[in-house]
């Protein structure tokens, strides 16, 4: 229809037909039969009042039905709203209140609809309010205005019900609280002055009365210890601890060193107080520290793709992030925590958790090898002060306490420190000794008797040097033509070490025998073994060029000194004048033929070493160095550590159980198990499988039996 | 007891000998006697004998005899004697271990019956026992076999079970959860 031919509609007939739609909803409100609104209906509503609203001056009824739609809520409320409140009383006229403002909320959005043409056009022209603020007005004015009074008392009423310990209803308890959150059209006004300050007030009121109650009945120091705790803390305890912004997790999370420190000295006055709060602690902790373990193996696979030697690099990020998680939440234990013993042990747990995971194949117990090997190591990856390494070494042997591998630590640390000590990579002494004292304090004396052994073996080896330079300058006929330097050691101090394999060349073995005639003189009844594997040679290459000088280790300087004699050699003769194993032979010809110096031309020329290969000198190689070093990898010794502990911890435990056998003659199993994991704790955590194969082991070798009517308890044989 | 001739191994002296002396169990030297008996049979060789012959078949038809002859109702002593018995006789030059093989013929043939997963038991030996069986083990197998029921209900593993039963049980929990997935899949479709 278009808009000329449109009648015009009047006021009174229009209003009826809006009358009509507005008393269905009602009757929807009221819960009384009623079809629901069809959007038909709907649309029949909203183009009356849009008809009605754009029909020409003077049937504009734009004003009158902004007015009537006010007066709709106001004649609803007065009629249905506020009698139904009036009877209610307490608890009831609240749960009334709350279904009311729920309807009403409901009506205005509805009404607001239909009325939705008077909003774009004729509210906006003359600035006038809204018409879902109107409508929320009217429920302010005429209902929130009569009972907010009534519905403060009834509030605060049920909260003394539930400060004396009585159930209440919550959710009644919140919805009403929003009504004066609401009401405020978005101004907490209402909401402040109507309801908190009373409450506030009610609250000062409730605990001064209690408090003279208490007094009448207690004496004032158990007045202020039991009562208040109870009452205040006790009973809101894990409420208080749990709530998710601002409970204790959140407290840690955000670092609120303050409110921590609050929260313990509350806690502390209650009896078990601070036990939950310590177990949030630990799981704060535990969760942070296994954050970084995910993100170690993360960049750890990662980075394997690309390049395994710089893998190094992610773990030592690693133990330093570990260090400074320690570092930050020893300071919470110490400041906020008062240095609790409570709060000592969930730190200690928590870094038990995660410290023993590993990261990416490595045992936590190697990363923290290597991270010391880092730092003490010249050119390690790591640039410090002195100061700062002492620092960082007290730290790393504070985590090795969380350790429960720290036999393995210690044989990898060893295996380390021999590397130091012997390819002179040791940056300092005095580190090196720092450290040692420092794990002897924390591991005992025997932790730490064979690193120390060799860090002494050392500074002996150079006098025992020394002595032989000045044997060699008294003696002109004994000297080799070779400048030798040999370091003797003590067994069982050291990894043990091949020895004995290489085919050594004749300019080599008259060193060793000269060298075994002066230590003769010094030294009876002491056997020299010499382990080949560990040499360095400093060796002249005459090349096309020019002469170089190489740093090699004794095995390659083997293998080049034997081209002086032929000059094409097959894998397998060189195999066999070296005497070495296979494994050997290929390191060594890679490190000469197919790495950055080669020295030797391999035929066929490829990136690999086969047993079919045949080598000749190079004598075109050429370098800008006078001097050059050609490296020979290390082979993968973490196997052989591993499997060298496990044989150490049957040992151990073997002893430990005939220690307690010995002393107890007769044990049940469970117990024998428990007092061997505990006097191994301190080095490492048994598992209970490899106990149990050490004891069957033990029943066999006729140490223990089974007692013949209880299988389950052990006699000791002597 | 007639010594007995050379190459003339006889499984019913050898057993009354073993009985004799493991009556007297509790007395001193009894070890003793055990390790000369040992040492008698060995030159008077069951096992050699059963090397040079066909191995297995013969030792244990020996004892397939010998139990034949005895009363072996539930839970009497004559039955936990040759239980012992068996991995004695089966003992190669005074070892202290069995063979896998050996073992499981014995059991299979002494428990049977009397262990309801004697089947399960003996698969799973033989799958994953690579070393010879202790003594220990064979005699807490016996304990074992009394002592649980197909559902593995009574075993505890806390208890000192050797690390072999252990695993087995182990893999009987494995299976066992497996064929409930499985169980339930064919139901499913």
């Amino acid at each position: 229809m278009s808009m000329h031919e449109r009648k015009t509609i009047d006021l009174e007939q229009g209003w009826e037909f809006m009358q009509k739609g507005i008393t269905k909803l009602k009757n929807i409100l009221e819960g009384l039969p009623e079809s629901q609104f069809s959007s038909e209906d709907y649309m029949m509503l909203y183009t009356t009042i849009y008809n009605m609203c754009t029909q020409k001056p003077p049937h504009d009824y734009s004003q009158q039905l902004y007015d009537k739609y006010r007066e709709s809520f106001e004649e609803y409320i007065t009629s249905m709203v506020l009698p139904s409140l009036r009877v209610k009383h307490d608890e009831f006229m609240l749960r009334e209140l709350v279904k009311r403002w729920l309807n009403h909320k409901v009506m205005v959005r509805w009404l607001s609809r239909f009325f939705h043409y008077l909003d774009r056009y004729f509210i906006t022209r003359r600035s006038l309010p809204p018409l879902n603020e109107v409508g929320l007005t009217c429920f302010r004015d005429l209902v929130y205005q009569e009972v907010k009074d009534k519905v403060k008392d009834a509030v605060i009423s049920l909260i003394d019900r539930e400060r004396e310990g009585e159930q209440i209803d919550r959710a009644l308890l919140k919805n009403v609280l929003d009504i004066f959150v609401e009401i405020g059209l978005g101004n907490m006004e209402c909401y402040e002055n109507d309801f908190e300050a009373h409450l506030l007030k009610d609250t000062a009121a409730y605990y001064s009365r209690k408090a003279s109650n208490w007094i009448l009945e207690d004496s004032c120091p158990d007045y202020m210890l039991k009562k208040v705790q109870h009452e205040l803390l006790y009973v809101n305890a894990s409420q208080l601890l749990e709530k998710e912004h601002s409970g204790c997790h959140g407290l840690l999370r955000d670092d609120k060193v303050d409110d921590l420190s609050r929260m313990y000295r509350l806690f502390c006055r209650i009896q078990r107080g601070l036990d939950p709060v310590s177990q949030i602690f630990k799981q704060h902790v535990t969760i942070e520290g296994t954050a970084l373990v995910k993100q170690a193996e993360d960049s750890a696979s990662n980075k394997k793709a690309e390049k395994r030697d710089v893998v190094g690099l992610q773990e030592q990020v690693f133990v330093r992030k570990v260090i400074e998680l320690h570092d930050k939440y020893l300071a919470y234990v110490n400041d906020c925590f008062q240095n609790h013993s409570l709060f000592h042990k969930a730190l200690k747990e928590a870094f038990e958790v995660f410290c023993n995971k590993g990261v990416a194949g490595s045992s936590s117990a190697e990363l923290l090898a290597t991270f010391c090997d880092n730092i003490l190591k010249k050119g390690g990856s790591e640039k410090l002060s002195d100061e700062a390494i002492e620092e960082t070494l007290e730290k790393v042997v504070k985590l090795l306490a969380y350790i429960s591998d720290k036999d393995l630590f210690a044989e990898f640390y060893r295996k380390k420190l021999a590397r130091r000590l012997l390819f002179d990579k040791s940056a300092n002494d005095d580190h090196e000794r720092s450290i040692l004292t420092k794990l002897k304090q924390q591991c005992g004396g025997q932790f730490t008797s064979k690193m120390e052994g060799m860090v002494t073996d050392l500074t002996l080896a150079r006098e025992n040097q020394s002595g032989f330079e000045d044997y060699l300058n008294s003696n002109a006929h004994a000297n080799p033509g070779i400048d030798l330097t040999v370091t003797v050691l003590t067994t069982g101090f050291w990894p043990s070490y091949k020895s004995f394999d290489l085919n050594l060349p004749v300019e080599m073995v008259k060193c060793v025998e000269v060298f075994r005639e002066f230590y003769q003189t010094k030294t009876k009844h002491r056997k020299l073994t010499w382990i080949y594997s560990l040499g360095t040679c400093n060796i002249n290459a005459k090349f096309e060029h020019k002469t170089i000088e190489l740093i090699v280790t004794t095995y390659q300087a083997a293998a080049l000194l034997l081209f002086n004699a032929s000059d094409r050699l097959s894998y397998s003769e060189i195999m066999t004048q070296l005497n070495l194993t296979d494994d050997d032979v290929i390191r060594l010809l890679h490190s000469l033929s197919c790495a950055k110096y080669k020295i030797l031309n391999k035929e066929p020329n490829t990136k690999t070493i086969s047993s079919t290969d045949v080598f000749e000198f190079n004598n075109k190689f050429n370098d800008k160095m006078r001097r050059i070093k050609i490296p020979l990898p290390p082979v993968d010794e973490k196997k052989k550590v591993i499997e060298d502990v496990d044989k150490d911890r049957r040992y151990a435990i073997d002893a430990s159980i005939v220690r307690i056998m010995k002393s107890r003659k007769v044990l049940g199993h469970q117990q024998l198990v428990m007092e061997c994991v505990e006097q191994l704790g301190r080095m490492f955590k048994p598992d209970f499988k490899a106990i149990k194969k050490r004891i069957e082991d033990l029943i066999t070798r006729d140490y223990l039996e089974r007692d013949k009517d209880n299988p389950n308890i052990f006699r000791y044989l002597a | 007891m007639e010594p007995s001739a050379p190459h003339q191994f006889n499984i019913f002296q050898a057993f009354s000998a073993y009985s004799d002396i493991m009556s007297k169990a509790h007395l001193s030297g009894a070890k003793e006697r055990l390790a000369i008996l040992s040492r008698s049979l060995d030159s008077s060789g069951p096992t050699r004998f059963v090397e040079l012959f066909i191995p297995r078949d013969m030792l244990i038809n020996q004892i397939c005899n010998l139990m034949c002859c005895l009363d072996l109702s539930v839970g009497s002593h004559q039955f936990n004697l040759l239980y012992e018995f068996v991995f004695f006789i089966c003992r190669e030059n005074g070892q202290k271990s069995i063979s896998v093989n050996r073992a499981l013929a014995g059991w299979r043939l002494v428990l049977n019956g009397r262990f309801r997963l004697l089947d399960e038991w003996c698969n799973f030996v033989g799958m994953h026992q690579r070393h010879n069986i202790l003594e220990d083990t064979w005699q807490q197998v016996l304990a074992f076999s009394r002592y649980v029921n197909e559902d593995l209900e009574g075993y505890d593993p806390t208890g000192a079970w050797p690390v072999l039963i252990d695993e087995f049980v182990e893999h009987i929990y494995r299976f066992f959860s497996f064929s409930v997935f499985f169980f339930y899949f064919l139901t499913c479709f």
